[in-house]
């Protein structure tokens, strides 16, 4: 089985299935367009992901690697949360760091299942809870003046889907 | 990619991000998103207003409760939102009720500002009067909403008041309308070249005003651009005004009308009663046509349904009723998929131009047995919707043969069988493997909702008979999205 070495931000490096690899977009894209051929001992530098994170990211695309390509949905309506894998959810029992950092990792390797897995799972924090729960849950600061918070929860009122 | 900081793990992710994450929320949980803090809400407000129109909620349902008025109010608050907004909404609907006691003018203003006229995508207007100054108004702010799809005006008339408004003030004049519903008003101009679809409820017979209006002007006819319609909807209360010419005029008018709709893709005919000569006036005229809904069908000659032929195009004929018993005998029609036929009388000879039908609703008379099986007898072959209506007096051996006639259908999947007296009746059925879909609606007064134990075994493609009340049977009623697919 062929391999490549990735190296992660830190520095740390990863011995990887090249099959493996290629669930990323742009580790694809860089080995077949950018000439890096699987026999060489290059390294492939992936500065924007650390070792921890890295190592979650070739755990979940490991699992992965024989599901068939995802497709395109692009209904304008709201997507569903309620389809995530039992073997994905217990992967993303992760403290709320390690999975905002998930997302970041699977957009710039271009990972589509796991983006969109993880964007589901943050969403389904976010489902029905209220504004000030939606805060806390994810320590956001409420920087609304009282009058600017009435202005929006007004506009809302009169917002439906199409 | 450090986590070390106290802040939002939010606040690290790029707009685009918390879009994909926005993407699979639902309405209320994207309102709680955009009240959580300034900059989720203007990310809300940029990406996902997209997906929501801005719906300025009227009161029409609440037709005789005054209380809930402040509409103006409504209107006015609806042109500051979209002043100070910072959100792109594609579309704003406006359903708006006006108070007789206030000056409805005052209120058009309004609606005048520029901001509103500029995103306004539906506009529904329920007027208690049309004054000539509304009237003026309102065709000054129409010309001016750049994006308006749909307009739909309602004039809250009363039946005894007999002076309705033929408006000659109002004219609607727009490049963008697409949908154009006229509730007991008619205009003095249309001018609405992108016009697809016209509903015209009232007392009129626009029909004769339109052809009226043709003959006397020729191009230079103020109603010029409805002949780009695609779709049109007639609905004409019981007492109609008639038209103040005789009747012979009345009727060269409307042939003046119809001759002018020959891009008519649906037409949906509620009058009180479509004459032989009416229905010969469509078919000659209008041969583009997919979908023919009539109310009643009030021809004398059986035979004039022949007329249809001209309809190569015919996908759908639907008819609700029908005062003499009609005939398909001769009719032509290559690309018909559905027939419904709801209180209709046919005389059912043998049919050869049936062929293409896919889905047929029937109603079954006693006297009928054999014409009905030597239908299904017949070239039926692409039949897979067959909804049977059943008269109250037929006999058992009137369902064995029918039911026998069914196994000659080789395409049927679902099979409805409305106003059954009883579900023991089932058990004369033959086997019937095609079917996948069996719905029986008992009559009043059946005797119990139990199936007999054998039927499944003679429908074993058939998951589960449904037996549903009469209401969602009856759910296919006047409506125009309604009447031309009945679910199951």
């Amino acid at each position: 089985m062929p391999t490549i070495k990735l190296q992660s931000s830190d520095g740390e490096i990863f011995d990887t299935d090249v099959q493996i690899a290629k669930c990323s977009g742009t580790i694809k894209t860089m080995l077949e367009d950018l000439g890096m051929d699987e026999g060489d001992d290059e390294v492939v530098p992936l500065p924007n992901v650390n070792s921890a994170i890295l190592r979650k990211v070739l755990q979940w695309a490991t699992f992965h690697k024989d599901d068939p390509i995802p497709v395109e949905d692009d209904d304008s309506k709201e997507k569903r949360t309620d389809d995530i894998s039992s073997w994905d959810a217990d992967f993303l029992k992760v403290d709320q760091g390690t999975l905002f950092e998930l997302i970041l990792a699977a957009n710039y390797l271009d990972i589509k299942g796991l983006l969109d897995v993880t964007c589901k799972t943050v969403a389904n924090m976010i489902k029905g809870k209220t504004p000030e729960e939606i805060r806390k849950t994810f320590n956001i600061k409420n920087d609304f003046t009282p009058a600017e918070e009435e202005q929006v929860r007004k506009e809302n009122e009169w917002c439906e889907e199409k | 990619m450090d986590s070390s900081d106290a802040g939002s793990p939010f606040d690290k992710l790029p707009p685009e991000l918390i879009c994909a994450i926005c993407d699979h929320l639902d309405l209320e949980a994207l309102k709680a998103m955009s009240l959580t803090c300034h900059r989720l809400e203007q990310i809300c407000a940029n990406q996902c207003a997209h997906r929501f129109f801005l719906c300025i909620p009227g009161n029409r349902l609440a037709f005789h409760s005054y209380q809930l008025g402040r509409i103006a109010e409504k209107v006015e608050e609806t042109a500051i939102l979209l002043k100070t907004t910072k959100r792109r909404y594609r579309r704003v609907h406006l359903d708006v009720r006006y108070e007789p006691e206030a000056d409805s003018v005052e209120h058009m203003q309004a609606v005048h500002d520029k901001q509103l006229l500029q995103q306004l995508a539906v506009l529904k207007l329920d007027l208690p009067a049309l004054s000539g100054n509304l009237a003026v108004h309102l065709s000054d702010a129409v010309a001016r909403m750049d994006c308006l799809l749909e307009l739909d005006i309602c004039y809250r008339h009363q039946l005894t008041n007999v002076n309705l408004p033929l408006s000659s003030d109002l004219k609607l004049i727009n490049r963008s309308l697409h949908n154009l519903s006229l509730d007991c008003v008619w205009p003095a101009r249309i001018d609405c070249p992108n016009m697809q679809s016209l509903v015209v409820k009232g007392p009129f017979d626009i029909e004769a005003i339109v052809g009226n209006q043709y003959a006397l002007h020729g191009v230079r006819e103020p109603y010029w651009k409805l002949k780009h319609i695609k779709e049109l909807v007639i609905t004409k209360h019981l007492h109609s005004h008639p038209f103040p010419d005789s009747s012979t005029l009345a009727a060269s008018y409307r042939v003046q009308f119809y001759r002018q709709l020959k891009q008519l893709k649906k037409l949906y005919y509620s009058d009180n009663g479509a004459s032989d000569w009416i229905l010969q006036t469509i078919c000659e005229s209008c041969v583009q046509l997919e979908l023919l809904y009539f109310l009643v069908l009030e021809v004398e000659d059986r035979n004039s349904l022949r007329f249809l032929s001209n309809l190569n195009n015919l996908r759908e004929l639907n008819i609700l009723s029908a005062r003499n018993v009609i005939s398909f005998a001769g009719v032509r029609l290559p690309n018909l998929k559905r027939l419904l036929l709801d209180f209709v009388e046919i005389y059912w000879p043998p049919v050869e131009g049936f062929d293409s039908i896919e889905w047929l609703k029937i109603t079954a008379f006693p006297w009928q047995e054999k014409q009905i099986c030597d239908l299904f007898a017949g070239p039926l072959n692409r039949l897979r919707f067959l909804w049977i209506k059943l008269s109250i007096d037929l006999e058992l051996s009137w369902y064995r043969n029918i039911f026998a006639a069914l196994t000659k259908l080789p395409a049927l999947k679902t099979l409805v069988l409305h106003n059954m007296p009883s579900l023991n009746h089932l058990n004369v059925m033959k086997p019937l493997l095609q079917l996948t879909k069996l719905t029986v609606q008992l009559s009043f007064g059946s005797d119990g909702t139990t199936v007999p134990v054998e039927v499944p075994k003679l429908v074993p493609n058939v998951e589960r008979i449904k037996i549903c009340a009469d209401k969602e049977l009856e759910k296919v009623r006047w409506n125009k999205n309604v009447a031309s697919v009945p679910k199951i």
